[in-house]
């Protein structure tokens, strides 16, 4: 039984159709990686599989036919998603942004705790607790987005380019914190451009092309594939 | 260091509750005693022009619920303040014989008012910024043009003529539009009406206040922020969005019909774009978001124009020695150029909320 999967997955921008018959899964506990040049059709994957678009086809989440759900129910079910771009509310301030990812929960104890958590991972943050997110920069703005979709308490965590317009070292230190995370038994979809990156974090890999889905396989394989080389890795 | 040690200092004053108490009953007074010191400092009509400040207050809360709040740029809010007065005029005025007591219209009168704002919010959950506006923008007009039009086939509205003689509030068989003696001193209408008024505008406070600091508030800050991010946060955005739009419009019923009780009369004329945008410049110049600052931009924006059609012809006078220019014009455009001056000075509004 896997935690996500999607089959014949079609998603369409009025006649465009962006994802075309896509098959994927994600097991419990897995990183999975999904990459693919722009216009690809990676980020409207993503953002039909959390409820943001509409599809046609199948999606399983934790083995439960999902149709027609919006976001905020997909959340209750334990999928949480970073979007692109990071999505942080500007206007407020960085403890207030985390608050806000625990917004479904009525736990006020181990919500407590999971701030207190958040703080840990990214004690960055947790100088910057009281400023304006907007004033943070483009990495701690990307710290704040993935800690506050941590606050959701995801079972799936949805990433849609996390180390966009990042400097080097920032995008080292988000994905050191991707792994963690996945240490702590969240399983992770990743989206990403920088596929030589997103490779050595993922145990798994999807290509995608045009809308579908052309390679797939363990990562240190797809490394080692010719065409992704050659597309790819630059190399 | 010094610094943080006054701070300290001041926020320990704050924190004393005696001086705090003081504080509010000097208010209290000072409120309580306002019309009678207006009155006999600058005239009856002030009273009249502070009153219709607190309505205007009541309005512009309302809509900063809408827009200050929830970030939907609302063009059209007038139309639910037209919506609380027809349903007040029509129950309870000689147009169909019905006179409902005032605690039965008010509560209907923010329901209906909160119907509608879901009328018009269930068409626009997907539109945003300038979109939105043209459609609210619509949707107080054709609320307008309706009340102008309804006289036939069935005559629901009088059409442009109006409503006449709409019931007062009255409590015990006492209407409070007319002169009480109450304990040797007479209560004019107008006072009396402040009263009310002021008590339900410091309700509206309360619950605005309330609201920011909620759940729901910070759902609706969200949605403000980004709404794509407030749905990854499970926050229903369409309902959402919905309960501002109806809860706004409830505010702006309840304004309606008291404003109805208290004019006696109503017409389609009092509805106008111009009144949206006024409530609209009230949020906006006193700061959107924030509940005081939105009371501070509401008085202001209510009593500057009325003190410049006192003072545009003697200054005119003055100055250039005759009335060149025609009062009423002059009074317009003055206004105009201290919203633009307010508005360059500070662009989030006088009092901002800290949010922005």
């Amino acid at each position: 039984m896997s935690l996500l999967s999607l089959s014949d997955f079609r998603v369409s921008y009025g006649g465009i159709k962006a994802v075309k018959g896509v098959s994927l899964t994600v097991e419990y506990g897995e990183v999975i990686a999904l990459i693919g040049s722009n216009g690809a059709g990676k980020t409207t994957l993503l953002k039909a599989i959390c409820g943001l678009l509409k599809f046609e086809g199948n999606l399983k989440l934790d083995n439960n036919q999902i149709k027609n759900l919006r976001c905020d129910q997909l959340v209750k079910r334990g999928l949480s998603m970073v979007p692109e771009g990071r999505g942080i509310f500007g206007r407020l301030t960085v403890s207030e942004n985390i608050l806000m990812g625990a917004f479904l929960r009525k736990d006020k104890i181990t919500v407590r705790r999971d701030i207190s958590q958040v703080y840990e991972m990214f004690p960055r943050l947790a100088e910057r607790r009281g400023q304006v997110a907007g004033t943070l920069s483009g990495g701690e703005q990307q710290m704040l987005a993935i800690g506050r979709a941590l606050m959701g308490r995801p079972k799936l965590l949805l990433l849609d380019e996390p180390s966009m317009g990042l400097a080097p070292i920032m995008v080292e230190k988000i994905f050191e914190v991707i792994h963690q995370i996945s240490i702590s038994n969240v399983t992770i979809l990743l989206v990403e451009q920088n596929a030589k990156l997103a490779l050595e974090f993922a145990s798994r890999a999807y290509v995608m092309e045009s809308g579908s889905i052309s390679l797939q396989g363990r990562s240190s394989e797809l490394m080692k594939d010719s065409l992704v080389k050659q597309a790819y890795l630059g190399e | 260091m010094i610094n943080k040690v006054f701070y300290l200092e001041k926020f320990k004053s704050f924190q004393n509750p005696k001086i705090v108490w003081l504080g509010y009953s000097l208010v209290a007074i000072t409120l309580a005693i306002l019309p009678f010191i207006i009155e006999a400092s600058i005239g009856r009509t002030w009273v009249r022009i502070l009153d219709f400040a607190l309505i205007y207050g009541m309005l512009a809360l309302g809509l900063n619920i809408v827009v200050g709040f929830a970030g939907l740029l609302d063009l059209g809010y007038i139309a639910f303040y037209a919506v609380g007065a027809y349903t007040w005029a029509l129950l309870a005025s000689p147009q169909f014989g019905l006179h409902l007591p005032f605690w039965l219209i008010i509560p209907i009168g923010f329901v209906v008012a909160g119907f509608f704002g879901v009328l018009l919010g269930a068409p626009t959950l997907r539109l945003r910024g300038d979109y939105l506006a043209i459609v609210t923008l619509g949707f107080g007009e054709i609320v307008r043009i309706f009340l102008n039009n309804l006289d036939h086939p069935i005559n629901i509205t009088n059409g442009p003529v109006g409503i006449n003689l709409i019931d007062p509030i009255s409590v015990g068989g006492y209407a409070l539009t007319r002169t009480q003696q109450i304990a040797g001193v007479n209560f004019s209408g107008a006072h009396i009406y402040y009263y009310l008024l002021l008590v339900l505008l410091l309700a509206c406070i309360f619950v605005c206040i309330r609201l920011e600091n909620s759940r729901l508030g910070r759902a609706w800050i969200a949605i403000r922020e980004d709404e794509t991010a407030a749905q990854a946060m499970g926050i229903n955005t369409r309902n959402m969005k919905l309960l501002a739009f109806a809860m706004g419009a409830s505010f702006g019923g309840v304004a309606g019909g008291v404003f109805a009780s208290f004019q006696g009369f109503v017409s389609p004329e009092s509805f106008i774009l111009l009144e949206s945008i006024m409530v609209l410049c009230m949020v906006v110049l006193g700061g959107m978001g924030n509940v005081w600052g939105v009371v501070l931009g509401t008085l202001l924006l209510a009593i500057l124009p009325e003190i410049l059609r006192d003072i545009s012809s003697p200054i005119q006078e003055s100055l250039l020695g005759g009335v060149w220019i025609d009062p009423e014009s002059l009074r317009m455009v003055l206004f105009g150029l201290a919203l633009i001056l307010v508005m360059l000075v500070r662009p989030s509004g006088l009092w901002p909320s800290k949010k922005h």
